[in-house]
């Protein structure tokens, strides 16, 4: 069953001369517990195609449709909701609020929702992603890796449907980055969630169930299952 | 330096809109120094010109000297401007008075030519008539003019002049002169028996000179003169001969030299410079408040462009700059601003002041009457240097940071605030999160990121309270002060000269006739008023007031027993006695309950009692308290006033029965009565006029008199037409020794006063508070604007429109709120301390417990400034698209 269902989809910065296509009559269906891989050149539309799915951003035609739920009806407040309720972000640049702990960044969507986060799977996170004596910590008093750890927890503790990870390892040395991958995977099949994944690194790309590569704004199926089109 | 220039020229035109708030302050504060200083010269200038108008634009008045010597010394070099005034060997005898005894010493008239006197120079004011223009001619001082017979110009008058230096045995001589008018010598210091006339004296009479004179400035005039004396009179500057030129009695043939103190006291030229000192010090203090808000500001402002630019500076640290040049890039900065600002602020303030004291000088108060804005090179001068020490003082340490950033650190820098590593308490924020959720919690984090900012931006707010809060509260003072006056004084007394009688003057009473009945009178009493003692017991004493007096004794370290406080009160005569001598039409005015009554009883000799006092206890407070245990029924007793004779003897001169019968008593003041705040707590018996005729007895020795007045208040919005009426009643009856109190013009005046220190006081406010709006402006925006991408992320994370919009109003809200509470307590402290100082000026208006509506206004308008202050950077972030601000890699 398709999760996120992507029909014709297309962004277009600017206007006239100046337009820059970032995304063409994309389409593309992702099934519930699927870990995709999308690959492409700087520039490509990856970034762009991630937002849109994630409701960050609105495509210029086309729908993204996430759970039988269309994101270009949903107004900004709806939208809101969708991000803090359906989707988990990873940034390459970690994107922590710097005023946070660490256990507070992590729980931090749900306190935007007036929800107490569940002690023993918060705990439990924070134990499997290394994070359990440096809860307290800053995000200033963190290494880049567990940073992004806690990044990822923060994506995690209030089990979205989707994760959405925008090269999460980008930053970060090659044993970081097998580690942070792992933990990642390792979670999101635990939980029955759908991975996303923008990356550069081929090996990160190896461990997905289907690759997508985007060129020029437009999608090819490189692994597994036909994209849709 | 060229190259470091035109980047500083680029950061500010990329920055503009930082550049310009940033700009607008330091116009503002350059204002503010220009102004102030702009003010302090016009006043001093005003003080001048009211001064030379009193009494003449002289510094030095130097007379027994020949005319020869005065000329000579006018010729002198270092005297700027001179004026002659010769002497006539000869002095008229003034007539003996009838109360001279034998050995009695003469009085003389001296005679002074003056026609050659230019008229900035002269200390003489014509009050009737001209001066002198030729022989024969006569000018007097209307002591002179009275002594003389009351002569008036146009009258004639014969006098004996005697030759009174050189001392000859010259034969007297008398002489008629044409009385041509009457003067009035401001500045005279010379012995009471001596008068003084002004003529054209014949050149063979012209025996001494009197010079009035400028000396070209130099840092001392003093000695200016002295060096131009002893040029003429050799010796003249030796300490010893300066000392008693200056200090001697004046005596003819010796030089004596008086200062014009009243005048160069506003050069700071003699000893009596306390107006320029306490104005020097208001000067210095408002310039250390504005030097304080503004450095707050402008260092904000640098430091903020700093943190922007710090991987701009790690870069150029990488090519090859040196710490000091990117010291002095953001040095640079500050020079590029103050070139700016500073003329534009000079330009401003010097507008403001033009239109502020255009303003003020149509008030008519004598204190401002002079005022004109004096274009003080001198001031603006300061008010430049000032500003510019004040911009180079606030960017120092922000420029200081600049240059010590590490180049890699900086490069890697974000553009993103931090919170510091050393901070490693984490403030939660539980008041935030109860209020407003996690939007809340996030706030009060967010505005304690940097504690130093924090703290600056929270002061500049403070500095703004208090000074709202001091202003405001000495405004509320002043009126409350006027206002408590109000209250207790009636719009005009006409008093009756003192008299021996209980009868009252029959012009007062026919005047009490035809105004009474007018319909611009309000209210009307006629009466008349004596001391009186009273031999009361301490018991007798209200243990209220015994109790509230030694509470009072107690602050000041005196602890007394009750009986211990109402003796000392006793002893120490604190309770007056006043007998109030009515008619039957005041019973009216009074509001006694049943007047026909109490007037039957008080025909028969009893009295109306009146009693409440108004009593101050301790720093601030009060009470209104009964004066006596004694009331309707009680006998009051008193005593008669007697007066101790040279052979020992006591001589009755106010005979009073032992006591009076007490009728009834009235509970509030009686609204004629003036004392509540002012006076000392006084008992009133009011007793009828014709029953004390009869009754009392007074001898002309009584010399405290009966004071018989008529009080009028008049309709509200009448009190003009009612002033223009009484002036219409009484002129031309001076005669009758009628004299009017104009407490309506005196009041009048003083709301004038306070309206022209409220100009200043609100608009110096005013103006440090926009300084500071600009501060909490710059910080809002800056804040949020570095923040755009953390914003996007929390956006990104499912942060709503609303709970971003609620956490940026919080964290504005928290800068204003914490700033505005900090700044309360700190201007109610001021506030108190300078209510202190001030309650013996003001008297009655004491601060009188917290302004809290003062502080909730200073709350509101800091909570409202800081809001608005948030719209325009939250309009612009909620604008922001998430994905852009995302990419943004600082």
């Amino acid at each position: 069953m398709s999760i996120i269902e992507i029909r014709s989809l297309g962004k277009c910065y600017g206007q006239g001369e100046t337009a820059v296509h970032a995304l063409r009559d994309a389409s593309l269906d992702v099934q519930e517990g699927e870990f995709v891989a999308v690959i492409g050149p700087s520039g490509s539309g990856k970034s762009t195609l991630l937002h849109l799915v994630g409701g960050v951003d609105r495509p210029s035609s086309g729908t993204v449709t996430v759970r039988g739920l269309n994101l270009a009806g949903l107004n900004e407040k709806k939208l809101s909701l969708y991000r803090r309720r359906q989707v988990g972000f990873v940034f390459q640049f970690y994107n922590l609020v710097p005023v946070l702990t660490v256990a507070e960044n992590v729980t931090l969507p749900l306190m935007l929702d007036n929800l107490k986060p569940d002690k023993i799977w918060l705990d439990e996170l924070l134990e499997r992603l290394g994070l359990s004596d440096r809860r307290d910590s800053l995000p200033n008093q963190l290494s880049g890796g567990q940073q992004q750890r806690t990044a990822i927890a923060r994506a995690l503790l209030h089990r979205p449907a989707i994760v959405l990870a925008d090269e999460p390892t980008g930053n970060l040395d090659s044993r970081n980055s097998r580690e942070i991958m792992s933990l990642l995977r390792d979670a999101v099949r635990r939980l029955g969630q759908t991975l996303v994944v923008i990356t550069h690194d081929p090996a990160i790309a190896s461990q997905a169930d289907r690759v997508i590569l985007i060129e020029d704004g437009r999608l090819t199926e490189q692994t597994g299952v036909q994209a849709g089109g | 330096m060229q190259s470091l220039a035109q980047l500083s020229r680029r950061f500010l035109k990329r920055q503009w809109k930082r550049t310009i708030l940033t700009a607008v302050s330091i116009v503002m504060a350059t204002a503010l120094f220009a102004g102030v200083g702009l003010l302090f010269t016009s006043l001093i200038e005003s003080f001048i010109v009211t001064e030379a108008q009193e009494s003449g634009f002289w510094h030095y008045h130097v007379s027994g000297l020949t005319l020869e010597q005065a000329r000579q010394i006018q010729a002198n070099i270092r005297i700027e401007a001179s004026g002659l005034v010769m002497v006539s060997g000869r002095f008229a005898r003034m007539p003996e008075q009838a109360d001279d005894g034998p050995e009695s010493q003469p009085r003389w008239l001296i005679m002074r030519d003056a026609s050659s006197l230019p008229d900035g120079l002269t200390p003489y004011r014509l009050m009737s008539g001209r001066f002198p223009g030729q022989e024969g001619e006569l000018a007097l001082d209307p002591l002179a003019a009275a002594l003389l017979g009351g002569v008036e110009p146009g009258d004639s008058v014969t006098l004996e002049l005697e030759q009174r230096f050189p001392d000859t045995s010259a034969q007297p001589l008398e002489r008629t002169f044409t009385v041509v008018g009457l003067f009035a010598w401001m500045d005279s210091a010379l012995p009471a028996d001596v008068y003084h006339a002004l003529t054209v004296v014949p050149p063979d009479e012209q025996q001494a000179g009197e010079l009035y004179l400028t000396v070209r400035p130099s840092s001392r005039y003093e000695d200016q003169l002295f060096a131009a004396l002893s040029d003429t009179i050799p010796g003249a500057d030796q300490p010893d001969r300066r000392w008693q030129s200056k200090y001697e009695a004046p005596e003819t043939g010796r030089l004596h030299v008086r200062t014009h103190e009243g005048l160069l006291r506003y050069y700071v030229q003699t000893s009596h410079d306390a107006t320029n000192r306490v104005m020097l010090g208001v000067f210095a203090l408002l310039s250390a408040i504005i030097m304080v808000s503004v450095v707050f500001v402008i260092r904000n402002s640098f430091s903020m462009s700093v943190t922007e630019r710090l991987s701009e500076f790690g870069l150029l640290r990488v090519v090859g700059a040196t710490p000091g040049q990117i010291r002095r890039l953001v040095l640079q900065d500050a020079w590029q601003l103050a070139l700016a600002g500073i003329p534009l602020g000079l330009l401003a303030g010097l507008g403001a002041m033009a239109v502020t004291i255009g303003a003020v000088a149509k008030v008519d108060l004598p204190v401002v009457r002079n005022m004109r804005l004096v274009m003080s090179p001198a001031a603006l001068l300061l008010a430049a240097g000032m500003s510019l020490v004040t911009i180079f003082l606030a960017a120092f340490s922000p420029a200081l940071r600049s240059s010590r950033q590490a180049p890699v650190e900086a490069i890697r820098h974000s553009g993103t605030f931090r919170v510091k590593s050393s901070s490693r308490r984490i403030h939660r924020g539980r008041l935030g999160q109860w209020l407003l959720g996690a939007p809340g919690a996030l706030a009060s984090r967010n505005v304690r990121r940097d504690r130093r900012r924090f703290r600056t931006t929270a002061l500049s707010v403070a500095v703004s309270a208090i000074l709202f809060l001091a202003a405001g509260g000495l405004s509320l003072q002043m009126r409350a002060s006027l206002a408590a006056f109000n209250s207790e004084q009636t719009d005009f007394t006409v008093h009756a000269a003192r008299s021996d009688q209980f009868d009252c003057a029959p012009e007062l009473v026919h005047l009490h006739e035809t105004l009474s009945t007018q319909p611009e009178v309000a209210r009307s009493a006629l009466l008349g008023r004596f001391y009186a003692s009273a031999p009361l017991d301490p018991g007798q004493l209200d243990a209220g007031w015994v109790e509230a007096y030694r509470q009072q004794s107690s602050i000041y370290g005196r602890e007394l027993t009750p009986e211990q406080a109402a003796a000392d009160m006793l002893y120490n005569g604190l309770l007056t006695v006043e007998i109030v001598l009515a008619d039957r039409s005041l019973l009216d005015e009074l509001g006694v309950s049943n007047p026909n009554q109490a007037w039957q009883a008080m025909k028969n000799g009893q009295a109306l009692l009146s009693q409440t006092g108004s009593l101050r206890i301790g720093p601030v407070g009060g009470a209104t308290v009964p004066l006596t245990t004694l009331g309707p029924g009680d006998a009051f007793p008193l005593r008669d006033t007697t007066r101790d004779d040279q052979d020992g003897h006591k001589t009755v001169i106010l005979d009073l029965p032992d006591h009076l019968q007490i009728a009834s008593e009235i509970e509030d003041q009686p609204w004629f009565v003036a004392g509540a705040f002012s006076g000392v707590p006084t008992v009133r018996l009011i007793v009828s006029q014709g029953y004390a005729s009869r009754h009392f007895a007074v001898l002309p020795s009584f010399d405290q008199g009966i004071a018989w007045q008529l009080l009028l208040d008049a309709q509200p919005g009448q009190e003009k037409a009612l002033q223009i009426m009484l002036a219409g009643q009484l002129t031309g009856r001076e005669g009758e020794a009628l004299s009017l109190e104009d407490n309506y013009a005196n009041l009048q005046m003083a709301r004038d006063l306070v309206f022209v220190m409220d100009v200043f006081l609100y608009g110096f406010t005013v103006v440090i508070i926009l300084i500071c709006a600009m501060n909490i402006i710059n910080i809002v925006t800056t804040q949020i604007v570095l923040r755009r991408r953390e914003l996007a992320m929390l956006r990104a994370i499912g942060m709503s429109g609303a709970q971003q919009t609620a956490m940026l109003l919080a964290e504005s809200a928290l800068y204003g709120l914490t700033g505005a509470l900090w700044g309360s307590a700190a201007g109610l402290a001021l506030l108190a301390a300078l209510s202190r100082q001030t309650d013996q000026l003001l008297a009655g208006s004491g601060l009188r417990g917290v302004p809290w509506l003062l502080v909730l206004w200073t709350l509101a308008g800091a909570l409202l400034l800081s809001l608005l202050a948030g719209i325009l950077p939250i309009r612009r972030v909620r604008r922001d698209s998430i994905v852009d601000a995302i990419r943004e890699e600082g």
